[in-house]
């Protein structure tokens, strides 16, 4: 049978091509979408990840179970107690005037959900008192979308180094993460299109986020160690900002193979704190949060690791009154059919010396009796006793289920980019929300909503007469990429400014003329 | 960007990878996965999804791929063609030939297939510039002699002919099987 040329190449190895195709490039052809592709892939491979992670907690969950079975009776007793009075204490339920009998037997009752008990209904509806929390939902005063406003040459892709901090108009700082086979990260600053100064670290293979506070810049970054992965540290260093000269450089030298960067922050004063994910194996499960804080030059004040399995992503730390306060994304299995997770919003109170003092999440906090609402943590500060937290909270719609945003459009519709049709479904896969707590007491107070935008990141601001400021993105332009199976979101938003008093009030909504873009990853 | 790097940006940091990766290779796949999608059953999206379908499958299987073997970039047309070949073997809106539906080789065949593949890589590179790139541009990328001629500053006449020549020379070589 004879083949053709072409019929001949399809079965060619990558190494026998190699040759044949080493210069040779394509453009994309005019129709094609690059944004499309980038969509497609990303959420391809979230979509995989996804399965992977179920897949380690259904092995997880099957080890839980084969020792259980191998646990004694009077270990499983134990067990069974010391879950029942953690159940209390995650539930704010006291066990006061309860036998350990009878805290076994609420913690079966309301687990099960048989609820046949008569303390069982009495102990929740005390506990649930402190979610009672009042929410306002801030609508959009302006309902002119203006698409024509929108820049056109907006990127819809991933910037590569984040900015922290009061930068200047004008100034920018670029982190090159590599260059070349031995050299290491550098940085560089500019003013209005002139460099200032470039600095090279000593040890950083690659920078990452920077923080630009009281004349300094903080840079964090990585170093890594030989064949690809085996280990992989957090680097930090310090710069003048005015000079470029490198302060202090630092390998965060863990015991683990793994420390990876969570967050940081660079005080006034010139301290930097630090949180890292240390482990052996990043799929293990097994992860230990480290918290590091340095002086301004260099030395180490803090260190404390504490073991924390969760599957945890976004960190965002900050410095309160007596310590610091973390808030991070745990994610968890949602309850639908899909394979996606949820991720639930944690939050983390360090005392002085890095040690957790407190710590509570707020999956049901403003619940909306939506199924598995996701939230994504964006900004936290503290002010005047309280703590803010914005967050981008995702409704129950599976985004990356076909099916579910299939079920959406009207019949007959097909799928468009950026079409009027797209932008209000988009909007209501999104809220900005606004949580506010009680320093003290981590108990909740209110919550703030606006439907179809999301809460940018470090949108949170303290103004000069105490007042705070949070900035939304408003979705104005939206499309999706259909595919096999998932979907992405992508678009364009247009920011909202919204200014709180003292006591919480809402005393405006300002609509900016500054976009930025979103994409469901 | 070497490969090495990629590779190392890619497990560090998987999104600025990727998207490093999509903007460097998104056209070159987007070739490779047309040149087995007819233009006229198959829109953009499709072979859009291919292409993501590609470079989603190898961030997966990064932990496998190994660069001293071969490159990021035959890597990834290797899996473009391949996707692209099984949605159209799979697709509906294709219409194959009885006898190509039907095309399974022997233990033999297979054999004699894979030296004569290997021999032709060997020959074609061996035509030489800008005859080879011609020939992969024409019959791996399925790109057109105007698109080949605008990429390789020749008129696409002079394309139409050096191809034309090229293979003549070939099927001299191969005694007519190509």
């Amino acid at each position: 049978m004879k083949k053709t040329v072409s019929q001949l190449l399809d079965g060619c190895e990558p190494h026998q091509i190699d040759p044949l195709i080493s210069d040779i490039d394509a453009e994309l052809p005019e129709g094609a979408d690059i944004d499309n592709i980038r969509s497609l892939t990303i959420s391809k491979v979230r979509i995989s990840n996804s399965r992977r992670i179920r897949r380690i907690i259904a092995i997880a969950a099957c080890a839980v179970m084969l020792a259980g079975v191998l646990v004694g009776c009077y270990v499983a007793e134990k067990v069974d107690y010391e879950n029942a009075v953690e159940f209390f204490d995650l539930n704010d339920m006291t066990t006061d005037g309860l036998s350990r009998s009878d805290i076994k037997r609420v913690y079966r009752d309301i687990s099960s959900e048989s609820f046949e008990y008569d303390d069982s209904y009495k102990l929740l509806s005390e506990s649930r008192d402190t979610d009672s929390v009042e929410g306002v939902d801030i609508r959009i005063n302006n309902s002119v979308n203006n698409i024509a406003a929108v820049p056109d040459n907006l990127n819809y892709g991933y910037s590569l180094n984040e900015a922290h901090g009061d930068i200047p108009d004008g100034v920018s700082y670029t982190g090159d993460y590599y260059e070349g086979a031995d050299a290491d990260a550098f940085l560089t600053k500019s003013a209005d299109g002139e460099v200032k100064w470039t600095t090279h670290f000593k040890t950083m293979t690659y920078s990452d986020d920077y923080y630009v506070v009281g004349g300094r810049v903080l840079i964090t970054g990585y170093v890594m160690y030989d064949k690809l992965h085996d280990y992989m540290h957090t680097c930090l260093a310090l710069v003048d900002d005015s000079t470029g000269e490198l302060l202090w450089e630092k390998e965060l030298d863990s015991k683990y193979h793994f420390d990876e960067y969570a967050n940081a922050v660079l005080t006034a004063d010139g301290r930097a704190a630090v949180l890292t994910i240390a482990s052996d194996d990043r799929f293990s499960g097994e992860n230990h949060l480290v918290f590091r804080e340095f002086d301004l030059t260099g030395k180490a004040v803090h260190e404390h690791e504490q073991r924390k399995d969760d599957m945890y992503y976004s960190f965002n730390l900050t410095e309160i009154s007596g310590g610091w306060l973390a808030v991070y994304n745990a994610v968890t299995e949602s309850s639908s059919v899909s394979s996606t997770l949820s991720t639930v919003p944690h939050i983390l109170v360090f005392d002085s010396e890095g040690v957790i003092s407190r710590e509570w999440d707020f999956s049901d906090f403003g619940s909306d009796g939506s199924a598995d609402p996701s939230c994504d943590i964006e900004s936290i500060t503290e002010h005047d006793g309280r703590i803010f937290v914005a967050v981008t909270k995702r409704n129950s719609t599976d985004l990356y289920n076909g099916m579910d945003i299939e079920k959406m459009l009207p019949e007959g519709e097909t799928f468009a980019s950026f079409s009027d049709k797209a932008r209000d479904r988009a909007r209501e896969c999104f809220s900005a929300v606004l949580y506010v707590f009680d320093s003290a007491s981590a108990k909740p107070q209110q919550f703030y909503s606006v439907d179809g935008a999301r809460a940018l990141n470090n949108s949170l601001k303290i103004t000069g007469d105490g007042s705070l400021v949070w900035s939304v993105g408003r979705i104005v332009r939206a499309g999706w990429s259909p595919y096999t199976s998932s979907f992405s979101l992508y678009g364009v938003t247009r920011r909202y400014d919204y200014t709180f008093d003292s006591d919480n009030k809402l005393l405006r909504q300002d609509r900016t003329d500054k976009f930025g873009s979103f994409t469901t990853l | 960007m070497n490969d090495k790097e990629m590779l190392e940006l890619l497990k560090r940091k998987p999104q600025r990878g990727l998207d490093t990766l999509i903007g460097l290779y998104s056209g070159l796949l987007y070739a490779v996965a047309r040149g087995r999608m007819d233009a006229s059953l198959y829109g953009s999206a499709q072979v859009e999804d291919i292409v993501a379908d590609s470079f989603s499958d190898f961030y997966l299987s990064l932990d496998s791929f190994d660069p001293d073997r071969c490159s990021i970039k035959s890597f990834l047309c290797v899996i473009a063609r391949r996707k692209a070949i099984d949605a159209v073997r799979s697709s509906k809106l294709t219409q194959l030939p009885l006898d190509e539906a039907e095309d399974t080789l022997s233990l033999e065949e297979e054999t004699e297939e894979k030296e004569l593949r290997a021999r032709l890589i060997q020959e074609i590179g061996n035509l030489g510039e800008p005859d080879s790139a011609i020939l992969i541009r024409k019959y791996y990328l399925g790109q057109s002699s105007k698109d080949i001629a605008a990429a390789l500053g020749l008129s696409p006449s002079n394309v139409d002919t050096r191809t034309h020549r090229a293979v003549q020379k070939l099927k001299k070589i191969f005694g007519g099987a190509s």
